[in-house]
């Protein structure tokens, strides 16, 4: 039997691609190839303006230059391990085909290391396709030395995967097959979310501070006492186009990258059993039971919290956005011991929170309403459904004002009104947006919403548009322009009551 | 259409006209059915037959088209609230939630029905032990088998103490302990005083635990009595598996659609 023949190796590694690869495809046809189409125009124009600067330079090996390489490389790494962490755990534990698979004639060890390269592929091809207008740029330019960024980058990306396949054996051997899955979700959401702290964090210093620190950091670039030669610069070498560099670089990522896939291979093979009986959380067993605590209103609350807290996806996803609030908090509080805001950014801040406030419900809304894993016993129960409605809404932006409290308490040691006109703001936006998801979100199970991960047309346009009316709408009232904000807010009150007209009717 | 006629107060539940249509299709066609407080109703019929539609719309998941329910005197149409307070419905897909624990399944439940926690409890407690559920109390329900689901989710449906009981397939992909310890368990609350009304597949399951059959077929009653009177009617000799194909061999040939 050929390795392509059906049932061999690359057959199986083609399934693992496509598996890696394969999304859902709401778009029409032509809608998706116009997609592409920009996507690829603009990859490609980036690519172009990049390597127009590019081409201009000789890449030159020395030690500042390799330095900055070196920060930048490592920066993508990051990324690129993160990426690989989440697709090895993905991979590992939540496609649920291990048992068909290991049930096969494939042996254990022939689907592991299929697995391992699938993930190797899936982190590679995403980067080599965002510098592929680069690349193509810089050859249409006979910039020939630059092109060993391709080889380089894909060399970077085996090592990422060797070292997130590395991550998840550790995880796996110390944490337990559960908590990994929420470990790498968690992990992968603050590498995913350093790129966006990396670029405002220049916002957590003050502005005389900031350019203390970028003298400081260029000053101690320049000191640095490493040779050229060093192994330490061998990526930066190896991407600034030194041959022997990129040949000893990427034999040493596949090197490792092999060690990591034959490891991971025989590590899973023998933990199969494990991973497929990954199921019950089991406890110490206790004779005595916890009380019971009744109410509908705080049963159902009680209930969407656990299944929120116990949900790594989501809890991920809340995280990013909850990561992307820290500039802003910074901000105010640098600010407020300044006393360094003026009434616009008041304003500006005020907004902000009500809008990410409003964000963070819709996320949870969507999952309190929508992923409803038992829709029948609900309307079963003895109980209105407007009452379940009013449970989910509350489970969904009581833990969001909570957070937007904390905001809103910031901006109030500056200016006690725009901290009123914040909380009030955050609190309206963040119901409003609840509310859409109850009126115009269909529920579905859980387990789905992985393979389905959108929200309603109407209920994203509805709460994009209340949301950026209740945003406005703070804004101006923190900034001491409460009259005006009357314009935003009846137009907020006008989308909601149209929204609500045209709510989703039950069966 | 003429009106159809009261609802029997004096029964657990009491079907006049009850009718349902999706489309052209009509799915129950101008039900009357009785059941008697304290007996186990098995509602028989092929695939398609109006059965779980029957029972949803009991339950309140499924609006009717036009006709009567009513549960214990409680008119089901008129105040769903006050049907649904003494009435459990156990689908045959169980309704549970992955990420919760049978302990913590059941607390919410109990919640839903306004169960004190108390009460509520002690009677979890008491389920749990009497499924054998009680050592995974603490497990969340996605590593459940089909039979520990089935399970809990039938502890969730008694956890209130519902007078009717409505299980659709309760039986189905279970194995023979743990069907035998649903059927005691079932045979034991008609003992206590609850009606339960199931859908079977599984003849012998009617035979053994029924009081009463009905069978369904094309959205309508077409014998109902107990498995003596049926035999009766269909000509000595004749067992139920018989009686109920002779019954249903119109709607076999022409296969509705489930």
């Amino acid at each position: 039997m050929t390795l392509r023949s059906f049932g061999g190796f690359l057959f199986l590694l083609g399934h693992e691609i496509r598996l890696a690869f394969r999304t859902r495809h709401d778009a029409q046809r032509g809608a998706r190839l116009a997609m592409l189409a920009f996507l690829g125009l603009v990859i490609f124009g980036i690519g172009w303006l990049a390597a127009s600067a590019l081409s201009k330079f000789e890449p030159s090996l020395t030690p500042p230059v390799l330095i900055a390489a070196t920060a930048g490389i490592a920066f993508v790494a990051t990324l690129m391990l993160g990426h690989a962490l989440i697709a090895a755990t993905d991979a590992v534990y939540t496609r649920g085909d291990l048992d068909l698979l290991l049930s096969s004639p494939f042996s254990p060890w022939t689907v592991m290391t299929v697995r391992a390269l699938g993930v190797a592929v899936q982190v590679a091809t995403t980067y080599v396709v965002m510098i592929s207008g680069l690349f193509v740029s810089l050859a249409i330019m006979g910039a020939w030395k630059w092109l060993a960024i391709g080889p380089a980058l894909i060399g970077l990306a085996l090592l990422a995967t060797g070292g997130g396949l590395f991550a998840a054996m550790l995880l796996f051997a110390t944490i337990g097959p559960r908590a990994t899955r929420v470990a790498a979700q968690v992990i992968g959401a603050f590498v995913g979310a350093s790129i966006f702290l990396g670029f405002q964090s220049q916002h957590f210093l003050r502005r005389d501070e900031r350019a203390d620190a970028a003298n400081a950091i260029f000053e101690r670039a320049l000191d640095v006492d490493i040779p050229a030669d060093s192994l330490l610069f061998l990526p930066a070498r190896a991407f600034l186009g030194d041959t022997q560099a990129l040949l000893a670089w990427t034999f040493a990522a596949a090197l490792l990258f092999a060690v990591a896939a034959y490891w991971f291979s025989r590590r899973f093979t023998a933990d199969a059993a494990a991973i497929l009986a990954l199921g019950p959380k089991r406890r110490a067993f206790s004779a005595r039971a916890r009380a019971f605590r009744g109410g509908v209103m705080a049963s159902i609350v009680r209930k969407e919290w656990r299944l929120i807290s116990r949900d790594p996806v989501l809890l991920s996803q809340i995280l990013l956005q909850l990561i992307y609030m820290l500039p802003l908090v910074f901000i105010i509080f640098r600010s407020s011991g300044d006393g360094g805001l003026n009434a616009g950014m008041y304003g500006l801040m005020g907004g902000a929170i009500a809008a990410i406030s409003a964000s963070l419900a819709a996320s949870l809304i969507w999952i309190t309403v929508s992923a409803e894993d038992a829709p029948d016993l609900v309307t079963a129960a003895p109980v209105d459904r407007r009452a379940i409605e009013r449970g989910k809404l509350i489970a969904a932006v009581a833990p969001v004002l909570a957070l937007a409290a904390l905001g809103a308490a910031g901006l109030g040691r500056i200016d006690t009104m725009a901290g009123v006109w914040t909380i009030l703001g955050a609190t309206t936006a963040s119901f409003s947006a609840g509310l859409v998801g109850v009126w115009h979100q269909e529920p579905g199970a859980r387990k789905d919403f992985r393979r389905r991960p959108r929200p309603s047309w109407t209920a994203q346009l509805g709460q994009a548009f209340v949301t950026m009316s209740w945003a406005g709408a703070t804004g101006l009232a923190a900034s001491g322009l409460a009259a005006l904000a009357i314009i935003p807010a009846v137009i907020a009150l006008g989308v909601l009551l149209a929204l609500g007209e045209s709510r989703r009717k039950p069966a | 259409m003429n009106a159809p006629a009261a609802i029997n107060p004096a029964a657990a539940l009491s079907l006049r006209g009850l009718t349902k249509s999706f489309g052209e299709k009509r799915a129950v066609r101008s039900l009357d059915l009785d059941v008697r407080a304290g007996e186990l109703y098995a509602l028989l019929g092929p695939n398609g037959a109006g059965k779980t539609t029957t029972l949803r719309m009991v339950a309140g998941l499924l609006k009717a088209d036009g006709g009567g329910i009513g549960i214990f005197g409680v008119d089901a149409i008129a105040d769903p609230k006050g049907a649904k307070r003494i009435t459990a419905w156990l689908p045959d897909e169980p309704m549970l939630y992955d990420k919760l624990t049978a302990w913590e399944y059941l607390e919410f439940v109990a919640g839903l029905w306004g169960v004190p926690p108390k009460v509520a409890k002690a009677r979890a407690q008491e389920l749990l032990e009497l499924l054998d559920l009680w050592q995974h109390k603490d497990e969340r329900c996605e590593g459940f088998s089909r039979g520990m689901k089935q399970k809990a989710a039938l502890a969730g449906a008694l956890i209130h103490e519902p007078k009717l009981l409505m299980l659709d397939e309760p039986l189905t992909g279970l194995d023979a302990a743990i069907a035998r310890q649903v059927k005691d368990l079932l045979q034991q609350r008609v003992r206590d005083g609850a009606t339960i009304i199931l859908t079977t597949h599984i003849l012998e399951v009617a035979e053994r635990m029924a009081h009463r059959i009905g069978i369904i077929t094309d959205g309508a009653l077409v014998a109902e009595g107990t498995l003596g009177e049926l035999q009766a009617r269909a000509g000595a000799g004749m067992s139920l598996e018989d009686v109920f194909l002779q019954l249903t061999a119109g709607a076999r040939q022409s296969e509705p659609a489930a």
